[in-house]
């Protein structure tokens, strides 16, 4: 179990009116939990979970028009934050050989186990279905992602 | 087992998506947004205003402003507003080489900017050609689909530095692109400058490409604007584009 605590910040002259303002990769929290637990003489079952805080980003607190191209008005430096990124891995190790000088396994894993989305960026743009409104659109990467591994090890 | 990954590849790269999420932005101070133009046969100050990203996108313009412009012999002219939120004047003109100075006296607070009229460099030819449609589009307005494609001819003077910022309009309309170039690289050269712009030119429309030479300031706001318009980016974090207007004060 570990849980980090930590923050980070910079100030350049000429950038953020020479205020200091979070690093991008500022992580306020970090918490991982990883349990392992033997169910029977050829089967171990372990879950991870961690919990990361966002990114410090830069989100629009306005908007206007120049020339007919809306543009975003934009205040502090990373003032915003990402949503939080957690997620909950599972999975289940079924020795199958072990030798003196070899082992083998089967593990099965749930990555992401309860599928939380969590977003790789946010980006903004006018509505396509709409022109007189703007929206922000989040992309993630992946939900669930089962597996199936076979691992060799020799000593 | 071929099945098997393949369901299972398939699975994996369904999952990844995009949702229009609502943000709970911060809503700032309203800003007043102006935009200024003086040309050789008049001047034109258009007042408006920001508003909150989930507000529609209909900009209120600022009316019953004082907006006054000093030429470099020290004259002041003051603006005349004709529709709301837009100041003319055909009192003062710009002449190539004078420093001009503008003055905003808006809802209580006053702006201040200051620009100079360069050179006048005019182009050469604008060739319209019908563009073969490869349409790889990287970056905002590069990229044409089949249709025309405008580029405008010019030849940049070799004893100074120049800015240019072209305006494309198909059949009146002008495109929301935004053309800025300076000379770094082609100083005394004939420039042939594409207007990538990403509407389609389709055969019968009218085309009107107005050329403006700029000064320093005013191609650093276009250069920053135009990198800016797409927001924030996984690589980049914007600010907002470097003005040459001074206030409020």
């Amino acid at each position: 179990m570990g849980y980090t605590l930590s923050r980070t910040e910079r100030q350049i002259a000429g950038i953020n009116e020479g205020n200091w303002y979070a690093a991008k990769q500022d992580q306020t929290h970090d918490v991982a939990l990883v349990g392992i637990y033997p169910l029977t003489k050829n089967w171990t079952l372990s879950a991870s979970w961690v919990y990361k805080t966002g990114n410090a980003v830069t989100f629009p607190s306005g908007k206007y028009e120049v020339n007919g191209t809306t543009q975003y008005y934009y205040t502090e430096r990373n003032g915003y934050r990402m949503p939080a990124y957690h997620r909950l891995d599972l999975s289940a190790t079924r020795t199958l050989k072990k030798r003196k000088n070899y082992e083998t396994e089967l593990v099965f894993g749930l990555y992401n186990a309860y599928g939380r989305a969590n977003p790789y960026k946010i980006s903004f743009q006018n509505d396509p279905n709409d022109a007189t409104k703007t929206q922000a659109v989040e992309t993630y990467l992946f939900k669930q992602v089962p597996s199936i591994s076979w691992n060799f090890k020799f000593y | 087992m071929n099945r098997i990954c393949l369901f299972f590849l398939v699975l994996v790269v369904l999952t990844s998506c995009e949702k229009v999420i609502v943000l709970d932005l911060n809503t700032a101070d309203t800003q007043l947004v102006i935009e200024a133009n003086l040309s050789a046969d008049k001047g034109q100050v258009k007042l408006s205003k920001t508003v909150n990203f989930d507000q529609s996108n209909v900009y209120p313009s600022v009316s019953g402003a004082v907006v006054k412009m000093t030429n470099g012999e020290g004259q002041t002219v003051q603006f005349k507003e004709t529709t709301t939120g837009v100041y003319e004047t055909t009192a003062l003109t710009g002449k190539v080489g004078q420093k001009y100075q503008l003055d905003v006296q808006a809802e209580g607070k006053t702006y201040h900017a200051e620009s100079q009229v360069p050179k006048t460099v005019a182009f050469t030819t604008i060739t319209v050609r019908s563009q073969a449609g490869s349409g790889s589009s990287i970056g905002p307005g590069s990229g044409n689909k089949s249709g025309y494609e405008v580029e405008a001819s010019f030849t940049d003077p070799a004893s100074e530095t120049n800015y240019y910022r072209f305006i494309l309009t198909i059949n009146n309309k002008a495109t929301d692109d935004v053309f800025v170039y300076d000379d770094r690289l082609s100083n005394g050269e004939t420039s042939n400058r594409i207007l990538r712009t990403s509407q389609t030119i389709s055969k019968g429309d009218v085309v009107g490409v107005e050329m403006q030479c700029i000064d320093e300031n005013v191609y650093a706001y276009f250069n920053s604007f135009k990198r800016l318009a797409g927001g924030p980016t996984d690589s980049s974090t914007p600010a907002n584009p470097i003005t040459n207007i001074s206030g409020p004060s």
